[in-house]
């Protein structure tokens, strides 16, 4: 008989999970509450380090999903532990009995008007990288042409203020990609990053930062931005500490741009509250073992992909999307199974 | 101390933000308005930090005058006190005023502001110590006030007359 499976969540993890599944012979439901899948991918622009189309990639995963039953717009009203099995209430009305549980709702943006000094949502020139990505992604720039552009790493991130000393690992990469892309639409504009460490740990990711240097002559500045203010002409005046000559510096830019952080997400959690799913510290979920068994959850049954366990890249999400897809059909399909 | 209390953000702040906003004014969010006047008492009290004491204070004035402000409001009276008798210094020094015509910015604490608002006489509330005269201010917004009683005391003496500074009107 087949087995059905519930995955929560339609980004690029629950969407490679389905179709995994399906691939395995299984019944897959998969729900998403947002009216399109994707997740935070179909926001995005291009994709680092080489600059692949977002929206291509995106809809190469969807590509696969023929034979999923996917429901938009739906979350989880409630959702019980049975015997051998997850039963679930839709905000559908829809009632879904489980064998499986893959949990896969991903992330949330970390909300940067929290760090007031930085001025987002006080200052029309401070956006998110997600706003600039969008920005891309709909093509709409500025019109006038910014003289000076920043972009602050660790927005909510190794910030102990801001609830989070964890890295969220991909904003770095994605910070010296959109200086890169944002140098290209205005050549002429001072581009400067204002780091802490420049975290560019996979394949190619030293060559972008090298290229972000020597041919877009993106200025690197290792210090943090203490302060932004509007200038009595509209533009922004940002304080901040260069370590590397030692000295304070201020300097007037046009546009600023946050590197916000990546949180758990809210609804993952409710989610996660209803089965009991116990979180670490940094609010993630905690797996069985973190490195071997980190799709598994401490819950027979109950399994993880992508950014629900903590901040992962987009190839990490989809290499877990496919071991949690393996580990869901072993469980399924062996004896020990309790 | 009690965050669930607060008026506004650690960063940025409200309180009198608020106040100017319950009382119709309108905010100039310059870029050193965290930065400290400079005073701090004892800093300036000390003769050896008057120099970087006041260079505070320059600093915040440069940074609002694009701006144009008709006035400054404060939280502690030593703002006031030194940001008030410091525009006469930089004026003679460096030979700049920042009010309109040579007047200077009239600063004021809370509390003063507060008073004129519910109808005191100025002179009451004690502004004729003020450096930087208050009288073109009080004649914008409109408050009534008698010239001839600014130097006057309750009982009707005359308290005395400052030298008037020659640099700002």
């Amino acid at each position: 008989m087949k087995k059905n499976i519930l995955v929560i969540g339609g980004g690029p993890a629950g969407l490679e999970a389905a179709s995994n599944l399906r691939r395995l012979g299984h019944n897959v439901i998969l729900i998403e509450k947002e009216k399109q899948l994707g997740g935070h991918l179909a926001k995005w622009d291009r994709l680092f380090p080489d600059g692949v189309s977002a929206k291509q990639t995106l809809d190469a995963l969807k590509s696969k999903m023929v034979g999923v039953n996917c429901f938009m717009e739906t979350q989880i009203q409630s959702l019980n532990v049975l015997d051998r099995s997850y039963n679930a209430i839709l905000s559908n009305g829809i009632t879904v009995l489980a064998d499986a549980v893959l949990l896969a709702s991903g992330f949330d943006l970390f909300k940067a008007r929290k760090k007031e000094e930085y001025g987002y949502g006080i200052y029309e020139g401070v956006i998110t990288n997600a706003d600039l990505e969008e920005a891309f992604r709909l093509g709409r720039l500025p019109e006038k042409k910014p003289q000076a552009i920043g972009f602050v790493h660790c927005v909510g991130s190794r910030d102990e203020k801001a609830g989070n000393p964890a890295c969220s690992k991909v904003c770095c990469a994605t910070a010296v990609k959109q200086a890169c892309e944002i140098k290209e639409v205005y050549p002429d504009a001072d581009v400067y990053c204002f780091y802490m460490d420049l975290r560019m740990f996979g394949r190619h990711y030293e060559d972008l930062y090298l290229k972000a240097q020597k041919q877009y002559d993106i200025r690197f500045i290792r210090g943090r931005v203490s302060e932004v203010a509007e200038t009595a002409d509209g533009r922004l005046q940002v304080k901040a500490e260069d370590t590397l000559s030692s000295r304070p510096l201020r300097v007037t830019l046009d546009l600023l741009v946050l590197m916000a952080g990546m949180r758990p997400s809210e609804d993952g959690r409710k989610i996660g509250k209803e089965l009991n799913l116990t979180t670490e510290e940094d609010g993630f979920f905690s797996s069985a073992d973190n490195l071997l068994d980190i799709q598994k959850s401490k819950l027979p049954g109950v399994f993880y992909a992508g950014a629900c366990t903590g901040p992962k890249t987009l190839p990490d999400t989809l290499h877990e999307a496919r071991s949690a897809a393996l580990e869901i059909d072993r469980y399924l399909t062996s004896d020990q199974r309790q | 101390m009690f965050p669930s209390k607060g008026v506004g953000g650690a960063e940025y702040p409200y309180v009198l933000v608020g106040m100017i906003e319950a009382w119709g004014g309108e905010i100039v969010d310059y870029p050193e308005r965290r930065h400290c006047c400079g005073f701090g008492f004892r800093q300036y009290f000390i003769k050896g930090n008057r120099g970087y004491s006041l260079s505070n204070t320059h600093k915040k004035f440069e940074s609002m005058e694009p701006f144009r402000p008709d006035m400054i409001i404060t939280n502690c009276p030593g703002c006031p006190y030194f940001l008030d008798r410091w525009q006469y210094v930089i004026a003679e020094t460096q030979g700049r005023t920042y009010g309109q015509d040579g007047h200077g910015i009239p600063v004021f604490t809370y509390e003063e502001v507060a008073g004129l608002v519910m109808g005191y006489d100025p002179w009451d509330l004690g502004l004729q110590t003020h450096q930087v005269s208050v009288e073109p201010l009080l004649d914008k917004i409109g408050i009534p006030y008698d010239p001839a009683k600014k130097y006057l005391a309750k009982n009707g003496k005359n308290i005395g007359e400052p030298k008037k500074p020659h640099c700002l009107k």
